[in-house]
């Protein structure tokens, strides 16, 4: 009996293993692209999407009235074009005319009005918008009580809805359409071969899986063996030479704001000197090279470098490395080497480059008698305690690119939904006031200038870097652009022969 | 008829007793440990607003007694509930990954199975020479080789080097589980042979074995027609063992082959603080669990009549 069962599990054993073959799925697809992406997306509802990577991955799908293009200037999308008057308090959109939905229904007017009040039901970003009203069928006026510079920046990040779909919207605009979604490993989108990308030329690619993989060596893997056609998030120190030759590769700072976040109301950070003496003892040159083998551009304020314009330039190594100064600062303070300084940084734990940063700056930091304890938390955790909570002395934490310098400094601003640094100033929210309500681009910039300048100044936190991003293709894999955000403009690429 | 309905009867009490006092810890635990579901799902750019919205349409605003009876009323009407992080239906998502799961776990049960019957078999057969040092030295190889390293090398040879597989498959087919199942097999099958192999060499020094011997019956027909019954025995436990964790979830070799099954489903639910999910993934497995302990028994009785 015993020897019956061995020999149909061996059976069994050698019909499977003699079943195999190189290739288990349909045929490889050259017209579909298959692309790593590292989330999942929060909802299939658009108006719970708020991760740039899942906004990149559904601006395919939705569409706004303006777009950004590689080089971070707004152009007309939805948009034919677009004014603004009475310094900024009022804006006129005219929209193009025989633009079709996914459903079926050509856009006009009343669903971007119908759009807008949407969004607002789900986001502050709105909040001074007075009326937004169509005016025309195809013109839309919108008016604010304040002077609103930055309101193109809004047109440009809301995707616009056909208005028969009420609160469950689903169809857009794009160049591809929602095709399926199996939670936790696939994302499909489908041509939608009547969108008004495609009035001159359809896209390439007729399908496009977005795969979702969380660990990079399954990347690395599926890059090397081909069954994925793009990741658009390398950290460039796991490229290999051997990728660098099969591959192509793009790499460039990815607007993303790397830094040691103090909380400006509890002790220790909440003394300035102490805070000031901090950014003198940590290199950020040494840091840069030892975390991403210099591939990063080194950051003095709270903004990335990519927005060139409003960088304020002149704050480069504001805080020059200087260990003994930061040692003499401290001792006047009280601090020395039988009553150091010592603090937690909580770090996410799901960030390996947060928690290598965190043992790079306790090792320096030690240097000069200063005491960091690391504590990794749970991302879950991180969130609520951490960034809602704010139950912090200091954090490691990546502040990801915005298209609009406004947007990236009002993130440590009062006003912000969540002030993560507790910095109150008074002169940080009027020079934000004065370059919101500027009508001028120069104005804007010295305001904006003001306002980093100030970051700088009362050494809200450490500001450590920008690191690169490295987006990886294949080598015939063409139309792929470096954007100022996280982008996948799939409708523009193609293969070559 | 009542000796047996009784019993039963208990049985199924106990069980769903069971269902019901883990969700209860369950829902307890959560409640404890930090983490909003709401931020966690909306992330770190969502609005306060947004975070609202999530809220109701979650019913995270109840209190927490109340979410849990709410939960026990949708369980004895047969809902499982709806995923807060997928915004699908929980039934269809374990559906889904547990067939992933299911079809893993069987190649590897089978091939666990085969590779340790044809271990064991060296090792019996060839008692006391050096063919079952080797046999044994590499099970304690095996047992030790963590599956991470073995999954990472079998994907290198097998995957990049030389294109037997591939990854990331939009639908899977038999064949795509059959280099993850034998790196499973690889690990849980030296396990096995190891119990195998003793019980098996302890029946073979029976008397009743030697006295098969004596009669003339051949060595062959004794060892695997005889004493492989009686060595079974045990191994059944360790088989009964083996079939559960390979069905809760093989987590790591799922993550390595990115095969979207239950382990990884429970990981992502337990990040995103997913209660609903998290706990109709808990009822499978004392489903699954039940059934298996069941099919145990069954093997013993089958195996051993008298016992």
């Amino acid at each position: 009996m015993a020897s019956f069962w061995i020999k149909l599990i061996f059976v069994i054993f050698l019909a499977t293993v003699s079943s195999c073959g190189h290739h288990s799925t349909k045929e490889n697809n050259p017209r579909v692209l298959r692309i790593a992406i590292p989330i999942e997306p929060e909802s299939l509802n658009p108006l719970y999407i708020t991760s740039a990577d899942m906004v990149a991955v559904f601006d395919n799908v939705y569409d706004s009235l303006l777009i950004y293009d590689a080089k971070g200037m707004l152009t007309p999308n939805l948009a034919e074009s677009w004014i603004s008057s009475d310094e900024n308090r009022c804006y006129e959109v005219v929209i193009q005319e025989n633009i079709s939905f996914h459903n079926g229904e050509q856009l006009s007017g009343e669903d971007v009005v119908h759009s807008f009040l949407l969004h607002a039901k789900y986001s502050s970003k709105y909040a001074d918008i007075v009326s937004v009203e169509q005016i025309s069928p195809h013109r839309i006026r919108f008016v604010f009580k304040e002077p609103n510079s930055d309101f193109p920046n809004l047109l440009a990040t809301t995707w616009i809805f056909s208005r028969i779909e009420s609160d469950q919207p689903k169809s857009g605009t794009g160049a591809y359409q929602f095709g399926k979604y199996d939670a936790g490993r696939l994302l499909q989108l489908e041509r939608f071969d009547g969108s008004f990308h495609h009035k001159e030329k359809l896209s390439f690619f007729e399908e496009v899986e977005f795969l979702i993989i969380k660990e990079t060596p399954s990347i690395l893997m599926g890059l090397r063996s081909g069954t994925i056609d793009m990741s658009a998030q390398m950290d460039p120190t796991v490229i290999d030479s051997y990728m660098n030759q099969q591959l192509h590769i793009i790499k460039g700072p990815q607007n993303l704001t790397n830094l040691m976040a103090f909380n400006n109301q509890r002790a220790p950070f909440d003394n300035i000197l102490v805070r000031r003496a901090i950014n003198h003892a940590i290199d950020k040159e040494r840091l840069i090279q030892f975390l991403v083998n210099g591939d990063g551009v080194r950051l003095d304020t709270g903004m990335s470098v990519v927005l060139d314009n409003f960088y304020n330039h002149a704050l480069n190594n504001f805080y020059e490395y200087n260990p003994s100064k930061a040692r003499s600062m401290l001792e006047n303070l009280g601090y020395s080497t039988s009553n150091p300084l010592t603090f937690t940084v909580h770090v996410p734990s799901n960030y390996p480059m947060h928690m290598r940063s965190a043992e790079i700056i306790a090792n320096q930091l030690a240097d000069i008698n200063v005491y960091m304890h690391i504590e990794p938390v749970e991302w879950a955790v991180w969130l609520s305690e951490i960034y809602q909570g704010r139950k912090y002395q200091a954090t490691i934490v990546g502040l990801a690119g915005k298209l609009s310098a406004y947007q990236q400094l009002v993130r440590f601003s009062e006003r912000a939904q969540v002030n993560l640094t507790n910095f109150s100033h008074e002169e940080f929210e009027l020079s934000l006031q004065r370059a919101m309500v500027a009508s001028d681009l120069n104005d804007q910039i010295i305001a904006l200038h003001q306002a980093q300048y100030i970051l700088a100044d009362q050494a809200n936190s450490v500001f450590l870097m920008d690191p690169s991003l490295a987006i990886v293709t294949k080598r015939h894999l063409q139309g792929v652009e470096m954007y100022p955000t996280r982008t996948f403009r799939v409708r523009n690429y193609y293969l070559s022969e | 008829m009542l000796s047996i309905i009784m019993p039963l009867f208990r049985i199924i009490g106990r069980n769903i007793l069971l269902v019901f006092v883990m969700g209860f810890l369950i829902f307890w635990v959560f409640s404890l440990i930090p983490g909003d579901i709401a931020t966690i799902t909306g992330g770190t750019e969502a609005d306060e607003q947004l975070l609202e919205s999530i809220r109701d349409k979650q019913g995270l605003s109840h209190a927490t007694p109340k979410r849990f009876l709410l939960w026990g009323l949708s369980i004895v009407q047969g809902d499982l509930g709806y995923s807060i992080r997928y915004d699908e239906a929980v039934s269809s998502l374990i559906q889904r990954h547990a067939k992933v799961t299911l079809r893993l776990a069987l190649l590897a049960m089978m091939a666990t199975i085969g590779m340790a019957l044809f271990t064991a078999s060296i090792a019996v057969i060839f008692y006391k020479k050096w063919i079952t040092s080797w046999v044994v030295i590499f099970n304690q190889l095996f047992m030790a080789i963590p599956q991470f390293w073995l999954g990472l090398l079998v994907i290198q040879l097998f995957g990049i080097h030389w294109g037997m597989f591939g990854l990331f498959h939009t639908e899977l087919l038999w064949q795509d589980y059959f280099f993850p199942a034998i790196v499973l097999a690889l690990v849980q099958s030296a396990y096995l042979s190891r119990y195998i192999i003793y019980a098996w060499q302890r029946e073979v020094k029976q008397r009743y074995v030697t006295s098969g011997l004596a009669r003339g019956i051949s060595h062959n027909n004794l060892r695997f027609k005889h004493a492989l019954r009686g060595g079974l025995i045990p191994s059944v436990t360790i088989m009964g063992l083996i079939w559960i964790d390979l069905l809760s979830g093989s987590v790591i070799i799922e993550k390595i082959f990115v095969l979207p099954g239950l382990g990884q489903l429970l990981v992502n639910a337990v990040g995103s603080r997913d209660i609903p999910l998290i706990q109709g993934i808990v009822l499978y497995f004392i489903f699954i669990v039940i059934i298996s302990n069941f099919i145990v028994h069954l093997l013993y009785q089958w195996l051993n009549p008298r016992g």
